[in-house]
This record gives structure tokens, sequence and C-alpha cells, in this order.
């Protein structure tokens, strides 16, 4: 309903629609470009393009998964355009076993169990690459499952489970490091 | 049983639900993979637990702003009725009638003259204590350096106090400030760049109660004796 009133140009319903996906869409663009200001202009965009290309939803997916998918593209646009490495979504899954050496197996002594707070977590998350950090955000903080991340970010399933494996496991070592420094 | 290697590269799919009978068998048998899908599980549900970030709420006016701009709105009841109103053809206006219309307007203003426009605006409120104190502890640094000081002289007497004493007892105490110090740094960080973030301000909050715990526990004399 509030859906039909936008197409028709309803500002009332717009407002609406704003209020409903502010703040998923603010946290997602801070959360990949870290600085507020750039999140609000990001997410300024994402709604403008949003009511601009309001007519062309069909229903063919939820509501919030084209939405997110608008809002990917404008923050993979905006990291582009300032030069930011993405890594790229159509890598294999084959690699996965060289993200850790081989003298990380029985280092025991730095559990992570019960010492991630939010903030070491969030700073944690600053530091990842913007291809991993874009899965990791969108599956393990929003809830998205690996089929929507896919049709966001048009890429397969199985790259996205990849992308999210290594986030995690590289979250793991910026994390270790962060717990070294704490507990000499 | 596959080996730790053969594991991390399947790891990813057994994260994702899928059954890997061989992977379970080492897991149950290997404690540091064990310790790694452990970690992994407490980064997911962790990451499933941060709060969601909100704009401020000036954003929605620059938005709306912008959306009537581009003419994305369509246009209000009253905005609809105007432009009903509105004459679809311009009226004729005679030249004699419009050039006397523009003499009388200006002697008009000659005689009666404008008086100077004297608009005083209402003074603007006081800001009230918080937002002074969020000014301070944020946007000024100095505020936090000032406190740093003033801290830093409290902790030095104490452990003075203590060291001469006790050295062992000093230097575990310092330890223990040190390691709260680097957790207060990280907070006043993220502050700087996340003023509105209310869950890192509790933490700070938590962490100088927990400093300020421990420097009273340092000065009771029945610790330090209890201690040795």
């Amino acid at each position: 309903m509030a859906l039909a009133r936008v197409k028709r140009g309803d500002a009332q319903a717009f407002e609406y629609l704003y209020h409903l996906h502010k703040s998923r869409v603010y946290s997602l663009c801070l959360r990949m470009v870290g600085n507020p200001a750039e999140a609000a202009d990001l997410t300024q965009e994402a709604f403008l393009q949003l009511f601009r290309k309001v007519q062309t939803f069909r229903g063919e997916s939820a509501f919030s998964t084209w939405l997110y998918r608008l809002v990917v593209n404008v923050v993979l646009m905006h990291l582009r355009k300032k030069g930011l490495p993405t890594v790229s979504l159509e890598e294999t899954t084959e690699a996965e076993g060289e993200e850790e050496p081989r003298r990380e197996i029985g280092a025991a002594d730095l559990r992570l169990v019960g010492s991630i707070d939010r903030v070491m977590l969030e700073a944690a998350l600053e530091k990842l690459p913007p291809g991993y950090r874009l899965v990791f955000v969108l599956h393990d903080i929003e809830g998205y499952e690996h089929n929507e991340i896919a049709e966001m970010l048009d890429c397969s399933i199985g790259n996205s489970k990849s992308q999210l494996h290594k986030a995690r496991l590289r979250l793991r070592e910026l994390l270790r490091e962060e717990a070294k420094k704490t507990n000499p | 049983m596959i080996t730790c290697e053969h594991l991390r590269r399947i790891l990813g799919r057994v994260l994702e639900g899928e059954y890997e009978p061989e992977a379970l068998t080492h897991l149950e048998a290997c404690q540091p993979c064990r310790l790694l899908v452990e970690e992994l599980n407490v980064i997911s549900r962790s990451a499933a637990r941060l709060p969601a970030h909100e704009p401020t709420p000036a954003l929605w006016l620059r938005i709306r702003r912008a959306a009537e701009r581009e003419g994305l709105f369509a246009p209000s009841f009253t905005g609809r009725l105007v432009s009903a109103l509105r004459l679809s053809q311009p009226m004729p206006v005679s030249p004699l009638f419009a050039t006397a219309l523009v003499v009388v307007l200006l002697v008009a203003v000659w005689l009666v003259g404008y008086p100077p426009l004297e608009v005083s605006l209402p003074p603007a409120p006081p800001p009230s204590p918080v937002q002074v104190a969020h000014t301070e502890l944020v946007v000024t640094p100095s505020y936090a350096e000032r406190y740093a000081i003033h801290l830093a002289r409290i902790e030095k007497t104490m452990l003075e106090e203590i060291a001469p004493a006790d050295a062992e007892l000093g230097s575990v105490a310092q330890e223990n400030l040190q390691t709260l110090d680097r957790f207060i740094d990280q907070c006043q960080a993220r502050l700087v760049s996340y003023p509105e973030d209310k869950f890192t301000r509790d933490e700070l909050n938590r962490l100088y109660q927990q400093k300020t715990t421990l420097l009273q526990t340092m000065l009771d004399p029945d610790w330090r004796t209890s201690v040795r």
C-alpha cells in the first residue's frame, strides 16, 4: 500500500519508507566507508535513487532486497571513485586453506571467546578489505542469506560463502592482534 | 582422519552447515581446530548483536529538499489548487496603465518611506549542561587532555606511595592501570569519529569507574597488606 503511494509521488509515503529503512541503509553505508559525513551523503544518494527508480520495482524480489541492491551499488560506485580496491567477487572457492599460516595451529593462548567487545569488532571491521567487509556486513550483521547477497552483488552463492569465510578468518586475525596488544 | 590443513580448506562449507563427517571427526579430536571454529562462531554471533547506527534527524530534510528540487514528489493538494486557479493566458495590460501604476507606486514610496527593519532575534537559549559536557568531552580534545593530565598526576602520586614499599606491587598496579588506559584511549578515539555512539560512551563511563575503583583500592592500606 505504501509502495503504491510512493509510486504516485506521495511525499508522506516517501517519508514513511525513509524512516522504515534509514537505520539499516545508514549503518551499511557507515560500516563500508567509516565516515559519518560520507555515509550521510551515500544514504541521501541511495534514497534519491530509490525515489527515482521506484517505478521500476516489479515485486520479483522483496522490496528490502531490491533497496539494498541499490544501496550496495551506490556504495561500490563511491568506493571505485575513491580508487579503493574492492576484492573481486568472482573468485573460486579453492583457496580457502591458504589464509592461515601453519604456525597458527595450536596457538591456543589467545582465546577470543568472551573477549570480543563491540568497539573492538567495529574497529576490526573497518580494517577489512571492502569486498570482504560488504559480504560480512550483509550476512552476519544484517542477516541476509547467501542467495539474497548473491542477487544483490550479482555473484554466485559459492562466491558469497567464500568471501564470508575469508572475512571471518581475517577478522579473527585482526582481533587476535588487538587482543595481544591488550594482554601482552 | 583428515589433517588440519584439509579441515581449513573445507571449513567454510562446514560452517555453512554442509555435512562433512570427516570434519566432525577431526574436530572431536583436534583442540586447536575446535578453538578456531569456536572463535569464528563467536565473531559471527557478536556481529549479529551489533546495533544499527542512526543518521541525524537533519538528513531527512536534506533528502526531502533534494527530492523536491528534482520534482520527485507529486504536488500537494494546495499546489494543485493554485495551479488550477491560475489564468491560462496572461491578461493584456495597457502600457499607459502600467506606466501610471509604476509612477504612483514610486511616489507612494517616496512620500511614506520605509521604516528601517529592526528585527530583533530572540537570544539563543544557553546550552544545557549535557550539551556543554558533550562538546567538551568529544569535540574539544583539550578537555580530555586536561582530565588525563590530572588523572596522571594522581596515578603518579599513588604509585610513588606504593612503589618505595613494594616494587612488585607497584608494577602490578601499573600494569592494570595501563590496560585500562588502553581501553579508555580506544573508546575516546571511537567517540571522536562517532560522537552519537551511546554504547561506547557507556563503556567509557564503565572504564572510568573501574579505574577509579582500582585507584581507591590502591590507596587502602588493608589492601596493600593483604596483597603482600
